[in-house]
């Protein structure tokens, strides 16, 4: 599969979303962010990295507009909520309705911008595909594995086609080998469709292996202290695991980490 | 294990403590030679049941229509409310403890009061055993309609859903199983509340209920029919609360309750 063109830096007029100079601070007086200034570019794969509480997930929501900054500004450059092509959200638990079907719970986007019952069914369908999950339209996520949920959770944040897709730490509650499979299938999706995808993590070794671009954040307040662009070229698989360019990223960013941590 | 085993095995333990404890009873009282209007053998009580059947079955009718009116009462206007107090925190601390104050007065303390200002006690009856069972559907409706999971509204104000979108497609059924459960609380409720009222009205006349079967026999000293009217109101009391958890297993069984066939 061939990868899509990620631009460089430079030759971006417009990013999909701009912080600029953002501070969260919350009523209990704890303040998650400061001085975050962070671009997300049109295509790239960008990853939030750092400890435990460092803002990452404020960040993220700010990102999505689900919270507002008490400093700073967010420019959001996509088209309004109420439609298609807007942003995507996983959280990091699957949150889906559990008295709802697979179908239900992935056309509810659709359902809300009053898509026709027809769209709705056939782009579905589609989506319950792609995810791997043909045959289980009908089941209830009690039904499912977590792996299974978390399936259904990407295709929801899918199936209204978003140019923004964020994910909050969304494996982290899978185990190793599906949490694998579902960073390839992820992958696979991302660069067949050419979405912009920002996402949360705290494993240094799953930002490395997916991102282009990983932002590290320091400790709360949280802000962004080094970049690292990465450099390789799709499709990445088990080979890329094992090559000299991701192992020494993963140094790389490790080192970042630590001093940010510092 | 076959469906007549699982069941057998569900239902025999219960059924032989009930026999076993109506077997003690029954020998007590002829053992001890204790006289019928003190305490009445399980067999009397069946004899009275027997005899005085259609009267008893008209009042027992009777108690089960004011109940169930009072029920649907409640749950109309207890749900309603419910619906109301979920939509600002502010309407909710304003209204909530009103509610408090009609669950905490004793029902038999208004009843008195409601008979003197409605004239229809078939109607005052309603009013009693509706305001007991009110409290559990609005207080259950209301918990339930605020424990719709925070992520899920968070997803639905990212899609830009209509206040009516996100009630009607998460907020209602996450509230649900809570109003469900509120529902078995105030069928038992508005069933001693219809009893309490009518005791408190002490009507006669052609409509009556079970209520006022039992303070008749207790005048007339018929003790083993005040006995099978009692049982009628705990066949009542049982075959309402079944109805009830079988709704209730109906709308849920799906999603809410366990054994559900898993991945491979």
């Amino acid at each position: 599969m061939p990868r899509p063109p990620v631009p460089d830096a430079e030759s971006i007029a417009e990013p999909v979303v701009r912080l600029c100079q953002v501070e969260q601070r919350f009523a209990r007086g704890v303040t998650a962010l400061a001085g975050l200034d962070l671009d997300v570019r049109p295509g790239e794969w960008l990853s939030l990295l750092g400890p435990s509480g460092c803002g990452k997930s404020t960040a993220l929501r700010l990102i999505a507009g689900l919270s507002q900054p008490t400093a700073g500004t967010v420019e959001r450059h996509l088209p309004d909520t109420n439609a298609l092509g807007g942003i995507g959200f996983v959280f990091q638990e699957p949150t889906l309705m559990p008295w709802a079907t697979v179908e239900d719970n992935v056309g509810l986007p659709l359902q809300i911008f009053g898509v026709s019952r027809t769209e709705i069914r056939a782009r579905v369908g589609d989506l319950i595909e792609r995810v791997g999950l043909a045959g289980f339209e009908r089941a209830r996520p009690r039904e499912l594995s977590g792996g299974m949920k978390m399936r259904v959770s990407i295709a929801r944040a899918l199936v209204a086609a978003p140019r923004l897709l964020l994910l909050d730490e969304p494996f982290a509650a899978l185990d190793e080998i599906t949490r694998a499979r579902l960073n390839d299938d992820l992958l696979a999706l991302w660069q067949a469709q050419g979405f912009t995808v920002v996402f949360v993590t705290h494993s240094v070794w799953e930002s490395v292996y997916l991102s282009t671009r990983i932002a590290v954040f320091s400790a709360r307040p949280g802000r962004v202290v080094a970049e690292v662009a990465i450099d390789a070229q799709a499709p990445r698989g088990a080979d890329f695991r094992e090559s000299a360019i991701y192992l020494s990223t993963c140094r790389q960013v490790s080192e970042k980490l630590a001093e940010a941590m510092r | 294990m076959s469906r007549l085993q699982r069941w057998l095995s569900a239902l025999g333990p219960p059924f032989a403590v009930i026999l076993l404890s109506l077997a003690v009873w029954e020998g007590l009282v002829r053992w001890r030679h204790i006289p019928e209007y003190i305490l009445p053998g399980p067999l009397r009580i069946a004899a009275a049941l027997g005899e005085s059947w259609p009267t008893l079955l008209s009042s027992l009718l009777f108690t089960l229509a004011v109940t169930g009116e009072a029920l649907l009462a409640a749950v109309v206007l207890g749900g309603g409310l419910a619906v109301l107090l979920a939509q600002s925190r502010w309407i909710e601390r304003s209204f909530f403890p009103l509610a408090v104050i009609l669950q905490v007065t004793p029902i038999v303390a208004i009843a008195p009061l409601l008979l003197i200002w409605i004239h229809n006690v078939r109607l005052a009856l309603v009013v009693c055993a509706g305001i007991v069972a009110f409290f559990p559907m609005v207080a259950n409706t209301t918990l339930g309609l605020n424990s719709a999971d925070h992520n899920l509204l968070d997803l639905l104000r990212l899609y830009g859903a209509s206040r009516w979108q996100v009630f009607r497609r998460v907020r209602l059924p996450s509230a649900l199983p809570y109003f469900l459960g509120g529902l078995r609380i105030s069928g038992g409720l508005a069933l001693i509340g219809a009893v309490v009222a009518e005791l408190v009205a002490g009507s006669g006349g052609t409509e009556t209920g079970l209520a006022y079967r039992i303070l008749e026999s207790g005048y007339n000293l018929q003790i083993p029919r005040m006995f099978a009217a009692l049982v009628l109101l705990s066949a009542a009391g049982v075959l309402l609360w079944a109805a009830l958890s079988g709704l209730s297993w109906l709308l849920l069984h799906r999603w809410h309750e366990s054994a559900l066939r898993r991945e491979g």
